[in-house]
């Protein structure tokens, strides 16, 4: 197993502590960063190295910090800590083990986008995380890591923790603004895109905590490094959270474009008790399953976009053979329905309607005609509802009926739920 | 300069300006896209997706409502996918939809039921349980709300908030669950509020008076106006079986945009009072008594006439109104100059000389600083109100308010609160403050500065309460902005205010608040002046106005309202003709003065305290029950139309002075017979009226239509003029000083009637300070005696800071006996009763 590099403080006893963290080498990409680049090279290294969002997008950072309008201020940089999508936790690792590797990334990063205000958006059942962070921008101040005149180079940036109340829409990134402005969270219309037109009106750079995570490695190792990785689309390194029926679920730090099945055998210990794997949902609960057959698909994001999935946020759930699939997704369509905002009537109407005909098949009511409806509501929600988390309900469901009709029919002619006794 | 972009939709090719939406362009072109969340007045937010389109080169649909034009875009609005995802939307919104259209208000006018029967699927494919939410829910006295209803567009969430800036309502909960209400479950308290119900597209939000009164397609609709205030919003009338059951906005951007206020979309419905006088009345006894018609106008006219024959015709008086219209004002002077010989004619709330219509209703859109002197324009004019905010909301309008009484608006800038009567003072240390500002660059600062040394902001703020501070960010808005809108009422002192524009451009308008002030002074209801203008003692004008009404006209100027009362008490006047106006709860000594004539006739719609004084009543028909014009607060000529009959036994004002007529001259009803009196309609006065009215000449009811007629208006130029302010001085014994204004839904005449009204109506309440309320032991909720050097009364204590220290506030119609002159701060004192 290669030396960690994002994960390399987690387990480091007191990781989370300012002198920790610098004993091991911390702030030093920070005082580079400084010293050495003006903004804009900084921007520019970080396009040159590939580093794709890891909030699920996939969206270039350094292609998304160039779109910021020239001489509008002041701008502001929101870190997307939600971590909402189920099955994803990796976030999480960072923020409670190595909150400074994080506030570092947020620092270079803001220095790049000439942002002197930034934020980190924390989802509101994340209060260990939350106060791990407070406790370590406190730190960050007392050391002249924030506020005013950095580290002498006449750099300020204000860093402001906000703990979000439990929503997932607030993680889209509009929803999110509108919530940090006290708003109720609600995704608003885009253009304008947020890089021109986001908090308050202002220009603002949202970027996912796995992303500027990354920065700091970036500006102390350089772009070469981070394309040496991975493949010319999908260059670095990832976080990959694995849950499910595996042995040992977890956060691992893996190049991209590792074969899913290193990922499930090598590191997760493999399938739990043995069992056959079933399916496996590679990105996210909202990214469409895969069946086993797929095992070898390099983990980045145009491989699994060539079999019509997506690499997501990263977060595999391996699902073992004995589980209902009917079940499972019931189960995620309800996250859905209960997620949807309301803004659009496609997300709203039409994720009910799936969680209701989902749940009468799984009981025993399921109608023949169930399946095509069901595909057909898709169609009236995909691509058309007001944010992507209309589409994003419907890859559990249209990936179940393409890959386990059967099993849906089994239910519809048996009337009830072939897995319960 | 503007650019054009060329477009195809649906293979049809339309130029647009750069800008317009996919929506906007197709409209041009006539092709129908389904839209529920988008609304022309309102910020889009692509909410719904019902207007989903293809966009060549696009991925996916694009929200017509929301995508602007490009240049060489093609867009198609009938491919399978679109009409599929048209349908699509529509069934989502079906499966949790209650569809009781049969007992829905909004069924036969619903957006939703239209667009499922032109672009919906025809069957359902939902079985499961519908979801149920609360179903008749009120929102404050005059919104329904039906949960299950909702679409979730969100109209009435953006209206509130963009247009009167009162965000009351919100979506609550999430998802399926969402709901929209207000805060905590407050009522609504919104002026504005009744026009989320004309916005809501489904009967999710319906008006709590006409709930249930009607279907939709059984309303009988008339275009017509609002007559509860100067503004003359535009307004469609709804009736059935001649009862008028409903106002909504109509569409007039010069006037109300497309909006109500509260008071005029509720309160037309007081036609439909119990109170309403259905039968003429004579005093018998003592009492007043039901008679004919017949009777009762014959004695009318025949105790005038012996009156003026036995005296002379300058006994007789007449008082017109500025809540009638044209039509009746003018045969009332006529009556008074031609039949009676007297120019004793006037009315209550003349516009006194210089004092000038806004520009428009609308003129605050244009205004940098809306400076309120001593007015309060939700009460005033409520729909000047709701352009304050507008423009506060969309241009960053400031509003600089100057008055003992704090108005909403002044949210939007700053509170000059001073005592009553020292306005013009605090005017005065503005102009202080302006003339030696550098930014104000004007040929009259030399002059100003020297004429307001006396006015230095310290100085004031003694004399007047005002605050320093408040006063430099008063002037601080005004210089930086430039451009402002005075508004002023009644007793206002114009010179300083010719001073602000001469300092810094802009305009200054009278606040009128009744529906016709403007036009009863045109058609010559004042002492000294004809229709149009012309005084009485211009020979050739009488000469003229003689021949047309075949009658030898007073030379003389007639006595002024003022004087007629106080000629009451010395039989200088004996014998007075009221129509419309309630003078008693207009004017300081009207019940005192009217008890001593010899003999009064009241022409109204109700037993008013005037009427109540009467030796005739004679019942007439509201605005709405008759044809007329008005003229509005910005002297733009409008329609109220004829919605339903009149009560049996009610005749319109118009009709009941030419019946006067006709009965002083002994004739029977027969028409036709040689008389200037023979009226069959309005439009026929109307015509008469074009012929001596100069502006009005081009006019005929065609031509005014339904959306008005406004005259050019040449902006004359101002000179400043030199001023001198008097601070008013408390007698012995009279500690503070009471004024009077109008609240937003006032007991006056004749919104005090309107069953819709009765719950908000503004009771006899006194506002009073805190500090003033601590050492006379008074609470919010005691009764209170307020008594002036005329009188007292009892009303009930409210302590509030809306007030300045020293002054007392309430409604007129409370406490018009009190006063020393309408719009006359009066000192008073208070104690407990
Ligand atoms: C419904 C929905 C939920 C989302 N939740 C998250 C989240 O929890 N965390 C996150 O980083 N991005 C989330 N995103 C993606 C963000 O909108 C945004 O693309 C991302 O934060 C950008 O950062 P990145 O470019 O660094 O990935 C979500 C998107 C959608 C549509
Ligand atoms: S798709 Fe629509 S309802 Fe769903 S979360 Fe986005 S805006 Fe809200
Ligand atoms: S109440 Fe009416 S206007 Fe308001 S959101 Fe619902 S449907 Fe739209
Ligand atoms: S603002 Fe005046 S005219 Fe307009 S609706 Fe209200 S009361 Fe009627
Ligand atoms: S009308 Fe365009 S999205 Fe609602």
């Amino acid at each position: 197993m290669a030396e960690p590099v994002l994960l390399r403080n987690v387990g480091v006893p007191d990781s989370h502590k300012i002198e920790v963290y610098m004993q091991r080498g911390g702030y030093q990409a920070l005082r580079k960063a400084l010293k050495e680049f003006q903004p804009a090279a900084l921007v520019d290294l970080v396009k040159r190295s590939g580093l794709r969002g890891r909030g699920g997008a996939g969206f270039p950072a350094g292609v998304k910090w160039s779109f910021l309008p020239k001489g509008v201020y002041p701008r502001y940089l929101v870190c997307n800590a939600d971590e909402g999508e189920p099955g994803t936790f990796k976030d999480r690792v960072l923020i409670e083990h190595d909150p400074h590797g994080l506030i570092e990334g947020i620092i270079i990063s803001c220095y790049a986008c000439e942002v002197n205000t930034a934020f980190i958006y924390i989802r509101g059942e994340y209060e260990f995380g939350a106060r791990r962070l407070e406790q370590a921008v406190q730190e960050a101040y007392a050391r002249g890591f924030l506020g005013k005149n950095i580290l002498g180079s006449g750099f300020n940036l204000d860093l402001i923790v906000h703990r979000g109340a439990g929503a997932y829409i607030c993680g889209e990134e509009t929803g999110m603004l509108t919530s940090l402005e006290g708003d109720r969270g609600h995704p608003k219309l885009k253009p304008p895109f947020p890089a021109s037109e986001g908090l308050y009106r202002k220009p603002t750079v949202i970027n996912n905590v796995e992303t500027l995570f990354n920065v700091p490695f970036i500006v102390e190792r350089g772009a070469e490094w981070y394309t040496s990785m991975g493949t010319e689309k999908s260059p670095g390194l990832k976080l990959f959270c694995i849950s499910g029926h595996v042995n040992k679920p977890g956060v691992y730090e893996l190049p991209l474009a590792t074969p899913l099945r290193t990922l499930i055998y090598d590191y997760a210990g493999g399938p739990l008790e043995g069992k056959p794997i079933k399916a496996i949902i590679p990105g996210g609960s909202s990214t469409p399953m895969i069946t086993p057959e797929h095992l070898d698909v390099p983990l980045d994001y145009e491989s699994l976009a060539a079999i019509g999935t997506m690499l997501g946020s990263g977060a595999v759930v391996v699902i073992g053979e004995g589980t209902c699939i009917v079940r499972t997704v019931e189960r995620l369509a309800e996250f859905y329905r209960h997620e949807s905002c309301g803004k659009c009537i496609p997300c709203r109407e039409g994720t009910d309607w799936l969680y209701k005909i989902l749940h009468r098949i799984e009981h025993g009511g399921g109608r023949e005609e169930d399946l095509p409806l069901m595909l057909d509501i898709c169609n009236n929600i995909g691509g058309k509802s007001f944010c992507p988390l209309g589409d994003a309900a419907l890859g559990p469901v249209r990936s179940s009926i393409a890959h386990f009709r059967e099993e849906y029919l089994q239910h519809i002619r048996e009337k009830r739920c072939p897995f319960q006794d | 300069m503007e650019v054009l972009v060329n477009v195809t939709i649906d293979g049809q090719q339309v130029s647009v300006r750069a800008g317009t939406t996919i929506l906007d362009a197709a409209k041009q072109l006539g092709i129908p896209i389904p839209t529920f969340c988008y609304y022309a007045k309102l910020v889009g937010i692509g909410a719904c997706r019902m207007c989903l389109v293809e966009v060549e080169k696009m991925r996916g649909l694009q929200t017509a409502c929301t995508t602007k034009v490009q240049e060489g875009m093609v867009v198609r609005t009938n491919t399978p996918e679109v009409v599929q995802t048209r349908q699509g939307m529509l069934e989502f919104l079906l499966t949790n939809h209650p569809l009781d259209c049969p007992i829905c208000d909004k069924g036969g006018e619903c957006d939703l039921q239209d667009q499922v029967f032109q672009f919906g699927g025809t069957v359902s494919r939902y079985v499961e349980e519908k979801r149920h939410k609360a179903k008749a829910k009120p929102l404050g006295p005059f919104v329904m709300k039906d949960e299950e209803r909702c679409i979730l567009c969100r109209r009435c969430i953006r209206f509130l908030e963009e247009w009167p800036g009162d965000p009351e309502l919100d979506a609550f909960e999430r998802g399926r669950n969402t709901v929209v209400d207000t805060f905590y479950g407050r009522p609504l308290t919104s002026p504005f509020s009744g026009n989320v119900i004309d916005l809501c597209p489904v009967g999710a939000l319906t008006s709590i008076p006409f709930r249930f009164k009607a279907r939709s397609w059984e309303l009988k609709r008339t275009p017509s106006i609002c007559t509860l205030c100067g503004a003359g919003c535009n307004l469609t009338l709804d009736a059935k079986a001649n009862r008028l059951l409903r106002a909504v906005g109509r569409e007039n951007p010069d006037v109300n945009d497309e909006w109500l206020c509260d008071r005029g979309r509720f309160g037309q419905d007081y036609v439909r009072s119990d109170q309403r006088l259905t039968s003429p009345l004579i005093r018998k006894d003592g009492q007043l008594q039901p008679a004919t018609w017949d009777e009762a106008l014959a004695f009318a006219a025949r105790r005038i006439q012996d009156i003026a024959q036995t005296a002379n015709p300058d006994v007789v008086a007449a008082v017109g109104s500025a809540r009638a219209s044209n039509e009746a004002n003018y045969l009332l002077q006529k009556w008074a100059r031609a039949v009676v010989g007297t120019n004793n004619v006037d009315f209550a709330g003349r516009p006194a000389d210089g004092f000038a219509p806004l520009s428009s209703v609308t003129a605050p859109l244009r205004a940098g600083v809306v400076v309120l002197l001593g007015v309060d324009p939700l009460g005033d004019a409520p729909m000047v109100d709701l352009w304050i905010r507008r423009a506060a909301l969309t241009k960053g309008t400031r509003v600089v308010a100057i008055g003992p009484k704090r108005p909403v608006v002044s949210r939007y800038g700053v509170w000059l609160g001073c005592r009553p009567g020292t306005e013009s003072a605090v005017l005065a240390a503005l102009l202080h403050l302006l003339a030696r500002d550098e930014r104000v660059q004007a040929p009259a600062k030399a002059d100003l500065a020297g004429w307001t040394k006396d006015y230095a902001p310290d100085r004031v703020a003694e004399a007047t309460g005002v605050s320093v501070q408040a006063l430099k960010q008063a002037a601080d808005f005004l210089a930086a902005k430039g451009s402002p809108l005075v508004l002023y009422g009644g007793g206002a002192d114009l010179s300083p205010v010719r001073d602000l524009l001469a300092l810094l451009g802009g305009e200054a308008g009278y606040l009128a608040p009744k529906p016709n002030a403007w036009g009863a002074l045109l058609m010559g209801v004042a002492p000294d002046r004809y229709p149009g203008g012309a005084s009485v003692e211009d020979a050739k004008a009488r000469d003229s106005f003689g021949k047309q009404w075949d009658a030898r006209l007073s030379p003389r100027k007639g006595l002024a309202l003022a004087d007629m009362l106080a000629g009451c008490r010395e039989g200088i006047v004996q014998a007075m003709l009221v129509v419309e106006s309630d003078l008693v709860r207009e004017h300081p000594a009207a019940a005192e003065a009217l008890r001593t004539l010899r003999f009064l006739v009241v022409v109204d719609q109700f037993l008013t305290a005037t009427a109540e004084l009467a030796d005739v009543v004679l019942p007439s028909a509201a605005p709405s029950e008759t044809d007329g014009t008005f003229l509005n607060l910005a002297k733009r000529l409008q329609r109220a139309a004829q919605a339903t009959y009149p009560p049996k036994g009610v005749r319109p004002a118009w009709r009941v002075i030419a019946d006067l007529v006709d009965a002083a001259q002994g004739k029977d009803k027969k028409r036709g017979a040689e008389s200037h009196w023979d009226y069959e309609t309005a439009a026929e006065i109307w015509r008469e009226i074009t012929r001596g009215v100069p502006v009005c000449r081009e006019c005929t009811y065609e031509t005014i239509g339904t959306a008005g007629w406004q005259p050019e208006s040449a902006a004359e130029k101002v000179k400043p003029v030199p001023f001198a302010v008097e601070y008013p001085v408390a007698p012995e014994g009279y500690p503070l000083t009471l004024a009077a204004g109008q609240a937003l839904f006032p007991k006056a005449t004749p919104a005090r009637y309107s069953p819709a009204l009765a719950p908000v109506l503004w009771g006899d309440v006194l506002l009073v300070h805190p500090k003033d309320a601590e050492g006379r032991g008074i609470k919010t909720g005691d009764a209170v005696r307020v008594a002036s050097a005329r009188g007292a009364v009892e009303l009930k204590a409210r302590l509030t800071d809306e007030v300045v220290p020293g002054c007392v506030w309430a409604c007129l119609e409370s406490v018009a006996a009190l006063l020393e002159a309408p719009d006359k701060a009066t000192h008073v004192k208070l104690s407990r009763s």
